[in-house]
């Protein structure tokens, strides 16, 4: 018998995770896929200032000021405080900068003008009809890192979470929810969890659960397409101070540069299709902007699902859709006790989200212990002593890359990057050594070169898995963490996953790299499929 | 802004005929130590630049490069910014200024050779300036080329020379330790109807730039600029004898130097045999060669290599009757220049010139043929079997010794 | 001022397979040839073994190289390429019956290959297997391997161990291993090291069994091994395709042609019909090469003889275009990659390319012969035909360049 389920291991729900641990209450998190399985990685890696919604949707704006504060603060370890810019060209109605200096004053959003000629030192790519900046403090989140991290604590804490299983029905007794039926996708096994109170933060599968205890939540499954260029094309954000519409935010993150986004309804979540349209119209637009844009070599599209909340109302246009969150407890809304679902909202007030969340949970719970998720860092401090084992091994510059990737768990990698060959490197562009794919790959069941991927970048640059991929995959078997006989297959999972984001971006410089990896997988490996 | 790494495939090419990686571990080679690393530098991340400057500067990478880019620019890169740091290390500037040595050693060659050759004093060097033991120093002439030059009568005092003027830009080695290959160029250009101009030169700056010394390697450029422009601007042919030289005035004072002038001198520069072969493209070439019969392995210097201009020494030694020559094309050499003479990197000089010692050898030939004096040196060093330019071999032809 | 130039009787743009194989092809026709390159060819890439074709002959489409030279071609650039890979050292051999061999990859899956590289693992019915991996190299599993084989071979009779690499061997990068191997010392300790594994079985080890001198390596150790010791080729780098191209490139040169790299085509001069020069760009300027006929090896995408286009605002796709020449390229209809990498039908961008007549000739060109991966309509590694029309292809092309100029 658990206290609390969780459904949804993205931002919302391992928030909710950590919260509900910091107060004492016994939770267990369950995931479909791997963490951020869902929208919380496949988005543009932006944690807003709030500058992007100030005049239209100016709740959303304050909300990301304020949180963007805090996570500055309590998870520094997955931000990358790159500031942002919002950048004006000759060609949009310069009226519309001074509603937006005002809205972002009255949301509390920082902004600074800024001259045009010092932003082309800082960055010389932006447009020759650039004609006016200001500064804001947009930064650069990992989501994978963020939501890692909140899982770490929690589980410090007693929180428990299990990916790869998918809710396929609520327990009910009578009109209240009593727990989940779980089945694990890499068994096959049915599974069922009893709970006081099961939490539907499953972002944009939110709907479907609702619809296991027969509640209809009128949710709009927004799919956005994204580009991933291989190199940093700007330091900063940089953000078209215009309406939000199509291919407007350039978000530097780590090695590479996301240009997003498109906005088209779907009918499900589970629509991750890339319309060539789609990706041409990004680049174009994207192009006014970053003139380079057009030219740059894409490694890769991908495409998330926004979870939007349609209010009574609302119109078809889900650019005009609100941005905010609503905490919808369905025993007061529907009569249907032991079930509270999460609707809307965004990565950069994930935090804020969870403590409204467990606010309500907490109430039913007779819980009255206060959130502290604002107070406290989401991680301790890494350990000096470790962190001098790790540079030992590795040397300051990798060291630094491995501290990003890994704040928590820092001891075990030192171990393992201490054990023979553990700082041989197998992928070579994102530098990631035999000592961190196996303490990663230790720390899963039956791992995925993809679910390594995630925690470690691998994979993740220039040749996106074509020379590591097969590397890792004998590491694994040699190491006794995969089946000899299953080698291949592990290897041609990542270089398909990879392929499908490749394949949707071309054509493009990257023609040329597509056709080396092809060579290699269907000459050189050739025979592997009849 | 595109960076330089974009077009990066990781396709390898450039490690698997990089010289260096392949015989040491230390070296993290022309892919991960250039575009690899400029990659994460871009992003601001730190980087390891430890081993980069065993690279030897020979360009295979870029030669070999199917995206066009030029590893070896950015695996240097590190380098220039450290000596801007901190000057240059006493070995280091010692080996860059070939000049200024050259210019006291001339006048005492006796003593400098002969003092280079103990024992005891390579110990000494070795010791005090890590200058390997086991590196045969080359040897200074009696007297520069120069001043057999400003000595000599011009054949052309009576009447203008049918096919015009050339300028020579002789290099250090030339003027200090082989003064014949300057003779022998000044006769075979002579032989074909050219007037041989001797502006006044400094070292092309090259042995600088290795080292990583950038700001006077653009000083020494900006005088040699202002002394040969003024010839470019006339359209007077600009001849090289060293290939690390003509690489240097052709493509660097422009790209890495950004010297004012150097694009209107560029064009103008032709490697020896370049331009001969020119002449001879042009039906301007005398070909009263004399039958030599003899086999000439030839290696191409990778300084020539990386300018795209082919083999002409081979096309043109094919021409004298007797002659089979072809490129060995068995890899760098090893010495690149300065490198070779560094304590730490001897022994990876030698390993990278095992092909080229196989390849000689092989040969059965009485000589090799380069037009790099340091490959010459080190193919001498790596067989004991002489190393001639391939002026040398036309000059005999022609029967002008 | 004097203009640079080069005459020539043939030029070959690239210096890959097909192109080193039209600069032979020309040599033969008794040409005066130089090769312009700006890059190595993927040749180096490669598993060093000669794809002829995978499935049958008779369901080639209309159009596919091979249909351009017919089997006569396809014999006659065999028999070259065989002589001159023999003579510069790499003896390939021919199935009797003139079949594809199976050939080992690292990941343990057999692909018909038609002339192994010298040394590489292949399998035939009866014979037994003993794979050998090294501890430490990360680039190769001889259980992975092992495994593979069960499965596409059942009843053959496969067994692994690993081996530590000999202890002048101080590096775990195949390159630098394979250099080390070549050292004498390294040799005897390796062939000692291996002693007792796999006795009367082919012994398959990872392809890093030495650079230039893999010969006489591999010569070593199957003596002390008392039968065969083969090298299955790892994915990079491929040694036996380093090995290839290395060797070629020099024959190639040895047998009097003259190559130019670092030279990169970027234009042309055409009068009617006729190219009458091209355009090289070096780092003194431009350079005419002058020919009475050319080649086109280029290369397709990845060597930049094709390349794409910016994209034009308004139309979703950037145009893929030829690079030095401006030729019309056939590009596929449909889309131009399938969403799966080891799709069924291989991928439309791979197919873009030239089409010519029977004389590889673009339509309306006397003096242009085109060869190898720019050739339109077919999809080498789907097919595993990439070395087979590199090499009919290109030689081909250089006797049909080398008579015309003649």
């Amino acid at each position: 018998m658990q206290r609390v389920v969780v459904i949804g291991g993205g931002a919302t729900g391992s928030g909710i995770l950590r919260d509900l641990t910091m107060r004492g209450i016994p939770a267990v998190l369950v995931e479909q896929g791997d963490l951020v399985h869902g929208t919380s990685s496949r988005y543009h890696g932006l944690l807003h200032s709030g500058g992007r919604y100030a005049v239209k949707d100016p709740e959303s704006a304050r909300e990301c000021a304020t949180e963007n504060a805090i996570l500055r603060r309590i998870a520094p370890f997955a931000v990358e405080p790159c500031g942002g810019i919002f950048l004006q060209l000759a060609q949009d109605d310069p009226g519309y900068a001074d509603r937006w200096v005002t809205a972002c004053q009255k949301a509390g959003v920082p902004t600074e003008r800024i001259d045009i000629e010092q932003l082309r030192r800082e960055e010389p790519g932006i447009s020759p009809d650039a004609v006016a900046a200001y500064r804001v403090p947009d930064a650069s989140v990992d989501g994978f890192r963020l939501i890692a991290g909140n899982v770490a604590a929690a589980e410090a804490l007693g929180g428990r979470t299990l990916t790869y299983r998918r809710v396929t029905g609520l327990l009910k007794d009578g009109p209240r929810v009593t727990g989940v039926q779980l089945i694990n996708e890499r068994t096959g096994e049915e599974e069922t969890m009893e709970a006081d109170l099961v939490i539907n933060a499953a972002g944009a599968w939110t709907g479907q659960i609702a619809a296991m205890a027969g509640i209809h939540l009128d949710l709009v499954a927004d799919r956005g397409v994204l580009l991933v260029y291989h190199g940093r094309l700007t330091s900063q954000v940089i953000n078209r101070l215009r309406p939000p519409g199509n291919g407007d935010i350039f978000v530097p993150a780590g090695t590479v540069t996301l240009l997003g986004t498109t906005a088209t309804p779907v009918a499900s979540p589970d629509n991750l299709e890339i319309p060539a349209a789609e990706v041409a119209a990004l680049l174009r637009q994207g192009a006014d902007l970053l003139p380079a844009a057009a030219t740059a070599r894409v490694l890769r599209a991908f495409a998330g699902v926004r979870p939007l909340f349609k209010a009574k109302g609302d119109g078809a246009n889900t650019r005009d859709l609100p941005r905010t969150y609503q905490i919808v407890d369905h025993s007061a809304e529907h009569g249907v006790a032991g079930l509270i679902s999460i609707v809307g909202g965004k990565l950069t007030t994930y935090r804020e989200m969870a403590e409204k969340a467990v606010d309500v949970a907490a109430a039913h719970l007779g819980v009255t212990a206060p959130c502290r998720t604002a107070l406290e860092p989401i991680l301790p401090p890494p350990d000096v002593d470790v962190v001098r084992r790790v540079q030992v091994q590795v040397g300051a510059a990798q060291a630094t890359y491995l501290l990003d990737r890994h704040p928590a768990g820092l001891a075990d990698l030192a171990k393992e990057l201490e054990a023979p060959l553990g700082t041989e490197v197998i992928c070579e562009c994102e530098q990631v050594t035999r000592g961190e794919l196996l303490v990663v790959a230790r720390s899963l069941p039956q791992p995925s070169l993809s679910d390594i991927r995630r925690r470690t970048r691998l994979g993740m640059g220039t040749c996106q898995g074509a020379y590591c991929g097969y590397r890792a995959a004998f590491t694994l078997a040699e190491a006794g963490l995969a089946e000899p006989a299953a080698a291949p297959a592990l290897m041609l999972d990542l270089q398909e996953e990879r392929w499908r984001g490749v394949s949707a971006a071309l054509p493009g410089p990257e023609l040329r790299g597509a056709e080396l990896t092809y060579a290699l997988y269907a000459g050189l490996f050739g025979g592997m499929k009849p | 802004m595109i960076n330089q790494y974009d077009a990066c495939l990781k396709c390898n090419l450039c490690e698997l005929h990089c010289p260096v990686f392949r015989v040491t571990p230390a070296f993290p080679g022309p892919k991960n130590g250039g575009p690899g690393i400029e990659r994460l530098r871009a992003a601001g991340k730190a980087v390891d630049e430890t081993g980069l400057d065993l690279c030897l500067g020979c360009r295979t990478c870029e030669v070999v490069c199917p995206s066009g880019l030029s590893p070896a620019k950015l695996v240097h890169q590190p380098k220039i910014d450290k000596v801007r740091l901190r000057g240059l290390p006493a070995r280091e500037w010692l080996l860059a200024h070939t000049n200024l040595l050259g210019e006291v050693a001339v006048r005492l060659p006796g003593v400098t050779n002969g003092s280079l050759g103990l024992k005891p004093v390579r110990i000494m060097m070795e010791k005090a300036l890590r200058i390997d033991r086991r590196r045969p120093m080359p040897r200074y002439a009696r007297g520069t080329f120069r001043s057999w030059f400003a000595r000599r009568p011009s054949p052309w005092r009576e009447r203008p020379a049918p096919n015009g003027q050339v300028v020579y830009f002789h290099g250090c080695s030339t003027n200090y330790m082989l003064p014949e290959v300057g003779r022998q160029t000044v006769a075979v250009l002579e032989h074909n109807g050219f007037e041989v101009i001797l502006p006044p030169q400094r070292c092309c700056g090259l042995p600088l730039m290795g080292n990583g010394e950038i700001d006077e390697a653009r000083r020494w450029a900006a005088y040699n600029v202002a002394q040969l422009r003024p010839y470019a601007e006339k359209g007077i042919p600009i001849i090289f004898t060293s290939t690390s030289c003509s690489l240097t005035v052709k493509q660097e004072y422009a790209h890495l130097l950004g010297v004012d002038g150097a694009e209107a001198v560029s064009p103008l520069c032709y490697d020896l045999f370049e331009f001969l072969a020119q002449l001879h493209d042009d039906g301007r070439l005398r070909l009263d060669f004399r039958p030599s019969p003899q086999v000439l392995p030839y290696h191409q210097p990778c300084h020539q290599r990386v300018q795209g201009i082919g083999t002409p020494a081979v096309r043109l030694l094919r021409l004298i009757p007797g002659v089979e020559s072809w490129n060995m094309d068995a890899g760098c050499c090893g010495a690149s220049g300065t490198h070779g003479f560094k304590r730490e990197k001897y022994d990876i000089s030698m390993a990278v010139g095992e092909p080229l010692r196989a390849a000689l050898v092989a040969s059965g030939a009485a000589r090799g043929v380069s037009d790099c004096e340091a490959c010459r040196w080190q193919m001498e060093h790596l067989t004991g079997m002489p190393a001639v330019h391939p002026i040398t071999v036309l000059w005999e032809a022609y029967g002008l010794g | 001022m004097m203009k640079r130039s080069r005459t020539y009787d043939v030029v070959v743009i690239g210096a890959g397979l097909a192109g080193l194989m039209a600069a032979l092809g020309a040599r033969r026709a008794g040409a005066e040839v130089a090769v312009v390159a700006e890059g190595g060819g993927a040749l180096e890439l490669s598993s060093g073994s000669v794809d002829l074709l995978a499935g049958p002959w008779d369901a080639l489409a209309e159009g596919h190289p091979y249909r351009l030279v017919g089997s006569d071609g396809i014999r006659d650039g065999l028999d070259a390429f065989l002589a001159a890979a023999s003579a510069a050292g790499l003896p390939y051999m021919e199935d009797a019956e003139h079949r594809n061999q199976a050939a080992v990859t690292a990941v343990g899956s057999l692909r018909p290959t038609y002339l192994p590289a010298p040394g590489a693992a292949v399998v035939q019915p009866g014979c037994s297997v003993h794979v050998v991996g090294f501890q430490g190299l990360r680039e190769f599993h001889p259980q992975v391997v092992a495994e593979g084989l069960r499965r596409a071979m059942p009843g053959l009779p496969v067994t692994w161990g690993w081996s530590d690499l000999p202890d002048g061997v101080t590096s775990l990068h195949p390159l630098q291993i394979a250099r080390q191997l070549e050292e004498p010392a390294c040799r005897r300790q390796l062939a000692a090291r291996l002693a007792g594994q796999g006795v009367g079985a082919a012994l398959f080890l990872p392809a890093v069994l030495g650079l230039d001198q893999a010969p006489a390596v591999r010569a070593e150790l199957s003596a002390a091994h008392g039968g065969t010791v083969a090298e299955v080729p790892l994915l990079s780098p491929s040694l036996p395709g380093l090995r290839l191209g290395s060797a070629l490139t020099r024959h190639v040169q040895r047998a009097g042609a003259d190559l130019h790299l670092g030279a990169r085509a970027v234009g042309a001069a055409c009068g009617q019909g006729r190219i009458d020069s091209i355009t090289c760009q070096t780092v003194a300027g431009a350079v005419a090469y002058r020919a009475g006929a050319f080649v086109l090896a280029t290369g397709g995408l990845l060597g930049r003889g094709l390349d794409v286009g910016a994209r034009v605002p308004g139309l979703p796709d950037a145009p893929i275009y030829e690079t030095i020449f401006g030729l019309p390229v056939e590009v596929p209809a449909g889309p131009l990659a399938a969403t799966e990498l080891l799709a069924p039908g291989g991928h439309g961008f791979v197919r873009a390319g030239i089409r010519t007549d029977e004389h590889l000739r673009p339509p309306g060109w006397s003096n242009l012969h085109i060869c190898g991966k720019m050739l339109a309509g077919y999809d080498p590694y789907a097919e595993g035909s990439g070395g087979g029309v590199a090499i009919a292809t290109g030689w081909r092309a250089g006797l049909l360049a080398g008579g015309v100029a003649k």
